[in-house]
């Protein structure tokens, strides 16, 4: 027999007001923790060692997966604007078209996207590892801030290094593009190059670095706050990454289009 | 006065009571042992104690300084004072063994790398190391994990050392080792120890004066030999690794 349920019980609102309550109470943990690690970024000790191991982890160590992933989306954005342009017969406009995409665009998701699937998953993991064995007390213990000696250098690496990144993947992305358009699809060489001259202004290129540093700043945060909270042995380590990794890259892709919204307005 | 007085103390985790008043007294340059079944929240007792936790109720006393109510900046002073050897040991593990020793002397003092360097290697050899200082911790066995661990956790020359559970893990052997070195280095510097555990053996052993943590409170503090012939009966069940009795598993 069917039991009757009130409305009340199928809306069941207190579990709503539950879940929302527990997201926006980790939202706000998050904010005030990344209000610190802004403080205590001027805090001394300046731990450079740690931010240039950081660095090179996150920029130097990426750079080859940038060039592949760029160049490929260079080419690939080549082949599919000329299909569409030369029914206009604008052939000429597919450099610029593709380099205004990728600078804006596809230069600082792409990266942010890979930087997080390579760099923010090994924060989540390592920082998760050391939360879940004691390390972060230990760190405590030992009157260390393990927000200064940890999240610091991690957060302020990503956040200078995904604009050099994004650099490179605009540079490679535009060359692949140049190379299938040109040589393969018989595009001129001097239209192509002439339009983007003509179209492309600094200001694309710099909108897509300013959106790929807020992203750098973002993923590392996302990263390493989900591995800092992590609990619950190995199983909440597995847990801590995954869901880092994927709220990081919702939050770009999200955050993208807000963030074109406001330079738009502005 | 004793040196450190835990009064009262209170903290429930989502709702789930761990601790419900605990009253303990750790007297200056003893070893008291905090015995107790696992998950019945010895290591969130100590936490709280190193200021690690926050507890809901109740104060922790140490030395007049009330630890509960200190801000940040004076815990950080305090915890200074602490040396802690935790369950797994807890040692960096991008780290080497020589930087592990060393890395509070690198925080906090101004000392040369040679002269911290000479430091620690006085340290493991302490605790009966030598020669390990380039290795990573992963590449050690359990009970040269705990022994750097130990070399680590009196590096800054602490007054009071906490170890958590030193011998969970080891095997007879090395357990008894473990508990010989603490014994010794306690009596050798002078240390205030503080030592949790599950195992009864090697509390009689180690500690001045034994309590058992019971549903959140402490039931019971002895010597040794007051433990031993105590007619408490959670004291008895658990000394006697009886199953039936006032100590049930959840
Ligand atoms: N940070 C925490 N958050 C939630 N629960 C915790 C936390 N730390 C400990 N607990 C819970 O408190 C209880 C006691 O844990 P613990 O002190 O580690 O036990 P033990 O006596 O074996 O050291 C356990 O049930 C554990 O799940
Ligand atoms: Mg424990």
């Amino acid at each position: 027999m069917a039991v009757e349920k009130s409305w009340m019980e199928v809306l069941a609102p207190e579990k709503w007001a539950e879940f929302f309550g527990r997201r926006l109470t980790t939202l706000g943990d998050f904010t005030l923790m990344m209000a610190r690690v802004v403080r205590l970024t001027f805090r001394r000790p300046f731990r450079t060692q740690l931010l240039f191991q950081q660095m090179e982890f996150i920029g130097v160590k990426s750079w080859f997966i940038i060039l592949l992933t760029g160049t490929f989306t260079g080419m690939v954005f080549a082949l599919q604007t000329y299909r569409g342009f030369a029914k206009f017969g604008s052939q000429a406009l597919v450099g610029a078209i593709s380099v205004m995409a990728i600078t804006r665009e596809l230069g600082p998701v792409l990266t942010s996207l890979m930087v997080t699937a390579r760099a923010g998953s090994a924060m989540a993991a390592e920082l998760g590892t050391m939360r879940v064995t004691e390390q972060v007390d230990a760190l405590h213990t030992m009157a260390v801030d393990p927000v200064h000696y940890l999240l610091v250098p991690r957060i302020v690496a990503a956040t200078l290094m995904l604009p050099f990144l994004t650099i490179l993947f605009d540079f490679v992305g535009t060359l692949g593009c140049y190379f299938v358009a040109v040589p393969l699809l018989g595009v001129d060489p001097g239209d192509f190059t002439g339009r983007i001259l003509e179209l492309i202004k600094i200001g694309d290129v710099l909108q897509g670095l300013f959106k790929s540093t807020v992203f750098g700043f973002l993923l590392a945060s996302i990263g390493c706050y989900r591995g800092f909270t992590a609990d619950g042995g190995a199983k909440g380590v597995g847990e801590a990454t995954v869901q880092g990794v994927v709220f990081a890259c919702i939050t770009i892709l999200v955050g993208d289009y807000f963030l074109t919204a406001l330079l738009f307005a502005a | 006065m004793a040196f450190i007085e835990v009064r009262g103390l209170h903290k429930a985790f989502g709702g789930k009571p761990v601790l419900r008043g605990v009253d303990l007294d750790i007297e200056r340059g003893r070893t008291t042992v905090i015995l107790g079944q696992s998950g019945c929240g010895k290591s969130v007792l100590i936490k709280h104690i190193i200021g690690l936790l926050r507890p809901d109720r109740g104060s922790i006393v140490m030395d007049g300084v009330d630890l509960v109510k200190a801000d940040e900046r004076r815990l950080t002073e305090v915890r200074k004072r602490f040396g802690m050897l935790f369950q797994f040991a807890a040692l960096f593990d991008s780290l080497t063994v020589a930087e592990n020793v060393g890395f509070a002397l690198r925080e906090h003092t101004t000392l040369s790398d040679g002269e911290i360097h000479r430091i620690v290697i006085t340290k493991l050899a302490q605790v009966g190391l030598r020669g390990v200082e380039d290795r990573y911790p992963a590449e050690l066995s359990g009970g040269m994990r705990k022994r750097v661990g130990l070399a680590r956790a009196l590096a800054m020359d602490p007054d009071v050392v906490i170890f958590d559970e030193p011998t969970s893990g080891l095997d007879p052997v090395t357990s008894a080792n473990i508990d010989q070195l603490i014994l010794s280095v306690q009596k050798e510097l002078g240390l205030t120890a503080i030592v949790i555990s599950h195992d009864v053996a090697s509390s009689y052993s180690i500690g001045d004066s034994i309590a058992l943590l019971h549903e959140g409170r402490i039931v019971e503090v002895e010597t040794p030999d007051g433990i031993r012939s105590s007619s408490n009966p959670i004291v008895r069940q658990f000394v006697e690794r009886r199953v039936e009795g006032p100590i049930q598993i959840v």
